[in-house]
C-alpha cells in the first residue's frame, strides 16, 4: 500500500503559468479556455488540397491562347546530324538534345 | 532541366519537337523504341510525368506525321512487351523525399528501408494506378486523369497496331489478380478502358468509361475492400 498522499499540489502552481497564456489546440473546444483576446484565429476553410508535382507537370501549358496553329518546331538540322551517327550514338545525342530543351 | 522552374510552353514545344526529330532520324523501329526508353529512363522516376507530358504535347499538336511516328513506336514497344514505363510503388509504400531537410517520422514507411515494391508501368497503366491506388505520389486528380488518358488514347489511335494491341494488353492485365500490381478497382478501370477502346469509342469516351467504371452502386450495408 502506498503511503503517498493523494492530495497532489494543483498545477500550475498559483501565480505560475508555464504556458504563458497559450493553450493547447484541444482546449479551444472548451468554452472559456481560449485566450481572452481571441488572438488565435482558425481558418474558415482548409488549405487547398496538395497537388502532386507530377500532376502539375501534366497540366503545364505548351501553347499560347492566341496561337493559330499548333505546329511542332521540328529540328531538321538535328535530325540530319543524328542520321549521320550510328544508332547507339544517335540515341544518346537525341535524348541529350531533348533534355537540353527542358 | 532545372529542378525549380517548370519549363515554359516554348521549352515544352521545343523538347517535343526534338523528340520527334530524334525518332525520325533513323527508320529502325528498335532505334526509335530505344530513344523513347532512354528518354523515360534519363528523366527518372520522379519525372516520368514529364515524359507523359511530352507525349501529350505531340498529341496536342497539328503534326499528324509526328503522332503517327510516336504511336508506331509505342506499337513496337507493345509488340516487344517493353513499354517505356514509369515506376509507382504498390500498397501505399512511400519514398524518402530527397530535397527536404526536415520531415515527420510518420512519413517513413517500409519503403524508406528498402522494401518498397515498385512496379514499372506503361503510360496508360501509370495514369490509372496513379489515379486510383496509394503510391509514393499524391493521387492524380480525376480531371487530369481523364484529360491525360484521352490525349494518350487519341495519340495512340494514329497507329492501327497500337490501337489494337494496347487494349489487348490492358484486358489481360485486368484479368490478372495474382501478380499484385493492381487493386480490384484498378483492374475494373483497366477493363473498362480496354472495352471502350476496342469498341472504337472516341478518346474522350474511353477516358470517361474509366471514370464511370468506379461509380457502381453497391447494396446498402456492404463493405468493400479496395484490394
Amino acid at each position: 500500500m502506498s503511503t503517498i498522499g493523494s492530495h497532489l499540489p494543483s498545477f500550475p502552481p498559483p501565480g505560475l503559468d508555464p504556458a504563458g497564456g497559450r493553450v493547447a489546440l484541444d482546449d479551444l473546444r472548451q468554452p472559456g479556455l481560449a485566450p481572452a483576446d481571441g488572438g488565435l484565429e482558425l481558418p474558415e476553410a482548409a488549405p487547398a488540397s496538395l497537388v502532386d508535382p507530377g500532376e502539375a507537370t501534366l497540366n503545364l501549358s505548351a501553347w499560347g491562347a492566341d496561337e493559330a496553329g499548333r505546329s511542332l518546331p521540328r529540328a531538321s538540322s538535328q535530325e540530319g546530324r543524328l542520321a549521320q551517327l550510328d544508332r547507339a550514338d544517335a540515341v544518346d545525342a537525341g535524348v541529350d538534345n531533348i533534355l537540353a530543351a527542358l | 532541366m532545372t529542378a525549380t522552374a517548370p519549363p515554359s510552353p516554348e521549352q515544352l514545344r521545343n523538347a517535343a519537337g526534338r523528340l520527334v526529330s530524334a525518332l525520325a532520324a533513323h527508320d529502325d523501329p528498335e532505334y526509335r523504341l530505344a530513344v523513347l526508353k532512354r528518354l523515360s529512363r534519363r528523366l527518372g522516376e520522379d519525372q516520368y510525368p514529364m515524359f507523359l507530358r511530352l507525349l501529350g504535347v505531340v498529341a496536342e499538336s497539328d503534326d499528324e506525321d509526328a503522332k503517327r511516328l510516336l504511336a508506331e513506336t509505342v506499337a513496337t514497344a507493345l509488340r516487344r512487351m517493353d513499354l517505356p514505363g514509369g515506376a509507382l510503388s504498390s500498397w501505399g509504400a512511400t519514398q524518402l523525399p530527397d530535397n527536404v531537410t526536415g520531415m515527420s517520422a510518420g512519413a517513413l514507411s517500409g519503403g524508406f528501408f528498402g522494401s518498397s515494391p515498385r512496379r514499372l508501368l506503361g503510360p496508360v497503366e501509370y495514369l490509372t494506378v496513379w489515379h486510383l491506388q496509394r503510391t509514393q505520389r499524391t493521387s492524380l486528380g480525376a480531371d487530369t486523369f481523364r484529360r491525360a488518358l484521352a490525349q494518350l488514347v487519341g495519340l495512340l489511335n494514329h497507329s492501327a497496331d497500337a490501337r489494337a494491341l494496347y487494349p489487348q494488353k490492358l484486358a489481360a492485365d485486368a484479368q490478372n489478380e495474382l501478380e499484385g500490381a493492381y487493386t480490384r478497382a484498378t483492374r475494373e478501370r483497366l477493363a473498362a478502358i480496354a472495352d471502350a477502346w476496342r469498341a472504337g469509342q472516341p478518346p474522350d469516351a474511353v477516358a470517361q468509361a474509366a471514370i464511370d467504371a468506379g461509380h457502381v452502386d453497391m447494396p446498402a450495408g456492404w463493405v468493400v475492400r479496395d484490394l
